[in-house]
């Protein structure tokens, strides 16, 4: 049975070729399996009072690689000196089983990659950042959203006296945060202001939460540590 | 009847060179305050481009010779006369200069390592064809961890001579495969089963994109370079390293596009005659 989306998992689905089974024990104990695309994980989950799967950043878990993700448009915009538009993106998350325990406290258990993984360079290879690559469309409405995506609104301010034109936009998932709506596939991350101060330089700036409704993600204790500036700056280029 | 004559034993009090006590205890004293106060600045400003070990040792041996300059200050306000001190401290000077020339050589290197920080502890490094990660930059020597887990001690003299390559400087890193196809074979068609398993693999960096160009006529082959960025971080190149070649002669061959032997035609300066006989039964 295929998976409806984001929240309790129960005994478990299918959800993009793999096929998750969560089985009692013999005690309070429950046995977690996925299996699929070559991969077999197999565990023990000692009384867990839910087992939930949520959307996460995909760059953190099971290895971090990096934090940043570059995602690339398929389409270059134009924005004019002291323009402004919004537009959506959709960037890749991994999906994440979480097993909570008493006091809500709670351990991630699987975290499953449905996107394949690439990775680019930003900038000059002693001082730039490696990033997760991704490429998306760009949407001027808020589009549906299939498992393994999640969609950024973002509003592209120009400061600059000249037209810029954007082809990239980093987002560090050290800021960024992920939310859901339960039940569905639709994930989002918060409001993202992206200000160009040249042809070639960026600030990405991380606001509040589209929709006050939707659920957070719990970040695992040390997953995130807190940062002293929320922004990220882009300059090695807009395209 | 003998009496204890005051006079005599006090005479010797009259002798002594109270200012000048007074004045060496009060240089002594404020040598050593300053020296104090002078060792804990220079620790301050040293730990924040030293190792805490060498900060210290560095800002206590900068207390010594304070205190040593106070000290020999001091004997000098007494009226003791150290220009025979100084002769004999030169030439031992000289002659621990001289013995110690390697460890003086060595310590500077370390500090001079400290200034420039080609590496920092657990980077991946390459210092005189020794691969390993750094454990430790001591004032002396430089620790290695060797690829193949022993550990590598190089006098920090050593290291400042060398050339020294830093894996971890650099967010990407380059790796270069050469695959040789036969004379006969479409280089491009290759181009392109190389370029699928370059995209399928997750380590290897979309940009800068990968490089795939014929590099060489070999003597037996059309030579194909492959060049393609990884991420540096820990030992994930080497991950790709291992994966790369495997996979792409695999595709290669899989697409039925030929990997020659090595071929050598010998050819004889003068007509070589070939004697054939022929045995009857």
């Amino acid at each position: 049975m295929a998976l409806k989306g984001y929240g309790p998992l129960g005994e478990g689905g299918e959800i993009a070729g793999y096929r998750i089974t969560i089985s009692k024990g013999a005690g309070s104990e429950r046995k977690y399996v996925r299996e699929g695309n070559g991969v077999k994980v197999s565990k023990i989950i000692h009384e867990p009072l839910r087992i939930d799967l949520v959307p996460i950043y995909p760059v953190l878990l099971p290895h971090r690689i990096t934090t940043y993700i570059m995602v690339y448009l398929d389409q270059y915009i134009h924005v004019p000196s002291r323009g402004e538009l919004e537009v959506y993106i959709k960037i890749p998350v991994d999906l994440a089983v979480y097993a909570f325990g008493r006091l809500h406290r709670f351990t991630i258990v699987d975290v499953l990659n449905i996107n394949p993984i690439k990775y680019c360079l930003y900038g000059p290879p002693d001082r730039g950042v490696i990033a997760r690559y991704a490429r998306s469309r760009i949407f001027l409405r808020r589009p549906s959203i299939k498992p393994g995506e999640a969609v950024a609104k973002i509003t592209i301010r120009n400061k600059h006296d000249t037209w810029v034109e954007i082809g990239r936009i980093l987002l560090d998932a050290q800021i960024l945060k992920l939310y859901y709506e339960p039940g569905t596939w639709n994930s989002y991350t918060q409001e993202i202001t992206m200000i160009t101060n040249s042809t070639s330089t960026a600030s990405i700036y991380y606001g509040r939460r589209i929709n006050p409704e939707l659920k957070p993600v719990i970040d695992p204790p040390g997953l995130r540590p807190p940062r002293l500036l929320s922004k990220t700056e882009m300059l090695w280029g807009l395209m | 009847m003998d009496g204890v004559n005051l006079t005599q034993v006090f005479a010797w009090t009259r002798e002594v060179n109270w200012v000048g006590i007074i004045l060496a205890t009060i240089i002594l004293v404020v040598g050593v305050f300053i020296g104090q106060i002078i060792r804990k600045i220079t620790y301050k400003i040293t730990i924040r481009f030293m190792p805490e070990p060498t900060a210290r040792n560095t800002a206590r041996a900068i207390y010594y010779i304070i205190v040593f300059i106070a000290g020999a200050s001091a004997l000098g306000a007494l009226g003791i006369d150290l220009t025979g001190l100084l002769v004999a401290g030169g030439i031992i000077g000289i002659i621990l200069g001289f013995a110690l020339q390697n460890i003086t050589a060595n310590l500077f290197s370390g500090l001079f390592i400290y200034w420039e920080k080609p590496f920092n502890p657990g980077d991946l490094v390459e210092i005189n064809g020794m691969q390993g990660w750094v454990l430790d930059i001591s004032i002396m020597s430089t620790r290695l961890l060797g690829l193949d887990g022993v550990k590598i001690r190089i006098p920090n003299q050593e290291v400042f001579q060398s050339r020294i390559k830093n894996y971890a400087a650099s967010k990407a890193r380059r790796l270069d495969f050469v695959i040789g196809i036969a004379y006969s074979e479409d280089a491009e068609k290759a181009y392109q089963v190389i370029r699928r398993v370059l995209d399928q693999h997750p380590l290897v960096l979309i940009d800068p994109p990968p490089d795939i160009f014929v590099n060489e006529l070999g003597s037996s082959s059309v030579n194909i370079l492959v060049r393609v960025w990884v991420p540096s971080k820990g030992m994930l190149w080497y991950k790709v390293y291992k994966d790369l070649l495997w996979k792409m002669k695999k595709a290669i061959t899989d697409a039925g596009i030929e990997i020659p032997f090595i071929q050598n035609d010998v050819w004889f300066r003068t007509p070589l005659h070939i004697k054939i006989e022929k045995k009857e039964e």
